[in-house]
């Protein structure tokens, strides 16, 4: 799986007949402009950032001490060799992972489920978007609560075992 | 009717049953009052509507305000027996991307409506009961908006309301460290004032939708007269 499908593939029929595909991805904007985005990134990143892997917009929503919340946040892979995600740390919480958000059957019957993502490989000059709906880093079981304007520090961890660190600030709904 | 038993293409059927017996030359007319008594109808336009409306499913359970227990909700008297329209979701507490991300949509929604959110009820029911007592539903509900209404209640009771509404739900994940989570509806539903199930949203719908929906179902109850 490479960084590409964090847009997530939109109404990808499955052999069995059910439908299933990231939540919201209809409403997820235009992958044009989410490539804009990348582009502006990465230029954005110059030399001062050139070959390394950065993390951008890291923001969370509110939510009560021993809840559950959600961290989104875009990760930009600025070095020649793809990056593996392989999981999650946060000291503001019991536990941290990486899910993603999918919806299943359609019309009336159709459901959300959640489902831990234990591995994301980002290809080299390519971003990974955790954005409602689709991919968020949960973290279960909050120290604190997470009111409007707090950071909450989050990091991912790599299959190289570095741990790419970020303060993900707390936004109002 | 049965959420379950939604008919996404009723619009067509019944505008075709308004014109079949019309005389040939009267044909195109009656069409084109037909679209035009569309165009002034409650009919819901951007979720999938239900026809014809009929009241909505039983949806009674314990609600909690900050002052403790406060007795019970009641869909049709939030509705209509108080002349208001409804919003209902079931998620549960512990969702913590794809139910706060709705919950913030109808914030908005809320906004859009500007005076007329006073005329609309926001109603989430969990279906995580274990979990989710009536006070934590009431807590998770009201950092988004003071006014939303959470709801919960013993696992029987949300299982006739799941049942009612043809609603299912179940766990996923047990035994992971983040504890399991909920597999939910992805799908809201629109109740209008006079009690009767309208419309149902994907999860996404964009707020100004919704808030536009709501209010083509609050004037036609003004339409009507009712109070």
């Amino acid at each position: 799986m490479t960084a590409r499908t964090s847009d997530g593939p939109n109404g990808l029929d499955r052999p069995n007949g059910t439908r299933t595909r990231t939540w919201r991805a209809a409403r997820a904007g235009a992958l044009a402009a989410g490539a804009a985005v990348r582009l502006a990134l990465l230029a954005g990143c110059g030399e001062r950032a050139a070959g390394t892997v950065t993390v951008r917009d890291a923001w969370a929503r509110p939510a009560a001490a021993g809840a559950t919340g959600a961290v989104y946040l875009t990760l930009v892979n600025g070095t020649a060799r793809p990056v593996a995600v392989v999981g999650a740390a946060s000291r503001a919480a019991r536990a941290a992972e990486l899910h993603e958000s999918m919806e299943r059957g359609s019309g009336a019957a159709a459901m959300v489920h959640m489902h831990a993502v234990p591995r994301v490989e980002v290809a080299a000059g390519d971003s990974l978007v955790l954005r409602p709906g689709g991919r968020h880093l949960m973290l279960v079981g909050l120290a604190q609560p997470l009111v409007p304007g707090a950071r909450v520090p989050v990091a991912l961890v790599t299959a190289a075992g570095d741990s790419i660190r970020v303060e993900a600030v707390v936004r109002g709904f | 009717m049965h959420p379950a038993a939604v008919n996404v293409n009723h619009r067509a059927p019944t505008i075709g049953r308004a014109v079949t017996g019309a005389l040939p030359g009267a044909a195109l007319l009656g069409a084109a009052l037909v679209a035009l008594a569309a165009c002034g109808s409650s009919a819901p336009r951007h979720g999938v509507a239900l026809e014809p409306p009929e009241a909505a499913p039983a949806l009674a359970l314990p609600v909690a305000t900050a002052a403790g227990p406060a007795g019970a909700f009641d869909l049709q008297r939030a509705t209509r027996d108080s002349a208001r329209a409804a919003l209902v979701f079931f998620g549960y507490t512990h969702c913590p991307d794809v139910c706060p991300t709705t919950l913030a949509d109808w914030k908005q929604v809320r906004a859009t409506l500007g005076a007329d959110a006073a005329r609309v009820r926001f109603v989430f029911v969990t279906v995580d009961p274990e979990r989710d007592s009536a006070a934590v539903v009431r807590r998770y509900v009201a950092q988004f908006d003071s006014t939303f209404i959470g709801l919960a209640g013993p696992r029987a009771q949300v299982d006739r309301v799941q049942a009612a509404w043809g609603v299912g739900s179940y766990r996923e994940g047990e035994g992971a460290a983040g504890g399991y989570t909920v597999a939910h509806p992805a799908r809201f539903f629109a109740v209008d004032a006079a009690g009767r199930l309208r419309a149902s949203y994907a999860l996404a719908t964009p707020a100004a939708d919704v808030a536009d929906d709501l209010r083509r179902l609050l004037r036609a109850r003004a339409a009507e007269g009712g109070a």
